[in-house]
């Protein structure tokens, strides 16, 4: 689980890394696009 | 009985004489016999001469007169005028129709008279003498005098005489009455018959007691040296001004007018009573958005609206009044020209904005990109839709369907169309790689909160590196 904008997204689906910051990551709010801006991309990537 | 002697007890060098006296005699008229004053007749006057030494200061105004004539009476107790015909000096008073003793110039003056009475009635008779002031008679003046009877075929005398004081304004005019109980009482002239001279049937004098006397203070006024002089009010001329004329100084003060200086009419001031106050902006005067009205120039304000004239229609209908004018879908953004070029990350080419509360219950949002691929030809180019409350990827909604356009070559095109049902919560496409709408496809949501604003993201990502992408055609209409 993690949140952006103060909204919580769960993980329900896989990872898909886009590009070399980008991941697609499927939530129960559809999926979402997490950069390597973002604190959860490291564990993300990581996972 | 001796000759009449004239005399002056405090000047010796008096010379007698029968002429007309001088302002500076003292005279007494004194019969004498065997060298002792036994009567005397007349009383003289004594007049102050300015120039000599005994009294000082300025002479007054003066008069005397008597009356060489008989005055008979013309009914029993019927007052008349006593007249006076002969003038023996004149400075300021005369006597004017015979018998109006008048003063020219304001004072306070003494009157004394002499009256001549004569009795042949072999009765004693009264006489009343009164004063009157410009015609009415003067309450407390009248005088009662007993004239003697006849005797011895000689007729009765008697002499009265007093004095008034006289508080006069330039003139005004006096006159001595008199009547008597009969008729056989006359004001009696007597001419001269040794020793007597003549004795006059009435005399008067008058001198000035108090006031301006003669000679003395202000003796012209504007140029006018009238002893009376009077002020009138006017309006000729075009400017305050005084005319003095005669003995009248009138002071005009014309009606004020665009070519004349003078007094405001009523009438005009209350036209200029009624005019604007002076305008403060904000305070007798509205501002305009702010801007004063005050000042040279226009204010810019959009004259009222008349649909057909100065404001379009929309098919026909008024964009005036209030509500909605529902003129189909209405188009939120478009882009011409490429956006950012995109490389093997994906990038926001070009983005839309949907406006909080664009997006009703019941909408369609439709959107129209058309893919570029800008150079290389290599990879894959891959054309993806995302939502965001921010004109950012970062946490951005994917429409899960990715534009795969493969192969071509360099300027190489695409063009895609999605069309999304929103009910106020979700926006609902389907999921199918083709680009055209026209297909069919399993059903995909994106949640969507209409009431903030929210970006829709064109974004475009090249396989490989030798590759640009881009996108150089956007449309976005939502149906509302």
């Amino acid at each position: 689980m993690f949140s952006i904008n103060e909204i919580e997204y769960t993980i329900t689906g896989p990872i898909e890394v886009v590009s070399d910051t980008q991941l697609h990551v499927e939530t129960d709010k559809g999926i979402i696009l997490v950069d390597n801006t973002m604190e959860i991309y490291k564990d993300l990537i990581n996972a | 009985m001796s000759a009449p002697k004239w005399w002056g007890d405090w000047r010796p060098t008096l010379t007698p004489h029968t002429g007309n006296l001088q302002p500076t005699d003292l005279i007494e008229c004194t019969m004498m016999s065997g060298g002792v004053p036994t009567n005397t007749v007349i009383t003289g006057q004594q007049i102050i001469d300015g120039t000599g030494g005994g009294g000082g200061g300025a002479a007054g105004y003066y008069a005397q007169y008597q009356d060489d004539i008989s005055q008979p009476l013309g009914a029993v107790n019927i007052g008349q005028p006593v007249k006076f015909r002969t003038m023996d000096y004149s400075n300021g008073v005369s006597v004017v129709s015979d018998t109006r003793i008048t003063i020219a110039n304001t004072g306070i003056y003494n009157l004394q008279f002499s009256f001549q009475y004569q009795n042949t009635s072999s009765q004693e008779h009264d006489v009343t003498i009164w004063l009157r002031k410009n015609g009415s008679d003067v309450a407390g003046s009248a005088g009662f005098v007993a004239v003697v009877s006849s005797h011895g075929g000689t007729p009765g005398h008697c002499l009265p005489s007093w004095n008034y004081l006289l508080d006069a304004v330039g003139g005004d005019f006096y006159e001595l009455y008199w009547s008597a109980t009969s008729t056989q009482v006359t004001l009696h002239y007597y001419p001269g018959s040794l020793p007597p001279p003549s004795a006059a049937s009435a005399i008067f004098t008058v001198t000035q007691q108090a006031g301006i006397i003669a000679g003395t203070g202000m003796t012209a006024l504007n140029g006018l040296s009238a002893d009376v002089q009077t002020i009138s009010t006017g309006t000729t001329g075009s400017d305050f001004n005084v005319v003095s004329s005669g003995s009248n100084h009138e002071f005009n003060i014309p009606t004020a007018s665009a070519t004349t200086r003078g007094a405001l009419s009523s009438a005009n001031w209350t036209t200029f009573n009624s005019k604007q106050a002076a305008l403060v902006s904000g305070t007798n005067i509205k501002t305009v958005n702010s801007t004063s009205l005050l000042g040279s120039g226009d204010v810019a304000v959009q004259p009222t609206l008349v649909s057909g004239t100065n404001i379009k229609t929309v098919n026909g209908n008024s964009l005036l009044g209030s509500g909605d004018v529902s003129i189909g879908p209405k188009l939120l953004g478009f882009r011409g020209i490429l956006g950012t070029a995109a490389g093997t990350s994906i990038t926001i080419c070009h983005s839309i904005l949907i406006p909080a509360n664009t997006l009703t219950t019941n909408s369609i949002l439709q959107l129209i990109f058309r893919m570029y691929r800008v150079s290389g030809n290599v990879g894959q180019l891959y054309g993806r839709i995302y939502f965001n409350t921010t004109n950012s990827l970062t946490g951005a909604s994917l429409f899960n369907t990715t534009f795969t356009m493969s192969g071509g070559s360099t300027q190489y095109m695409g063009y895609v169309e999605r069309n999304f049902a929103y009910n106020g919560t979700t926006l609902t496409s389907y999921s199918n790689a083709a680009f055209s709408d026209y297909t069919t496809g399993v059903a995909l949501t994106v949640a969507l909160n209409r009431t903030v604003d929210n970006y829709v993201l064109f974004t475009m990502q090249a396989q490989n590196v030798a590759d640009t992408a881009n996108i150089d055609l956007v449309k976005v209409f939502a149906y509302v």
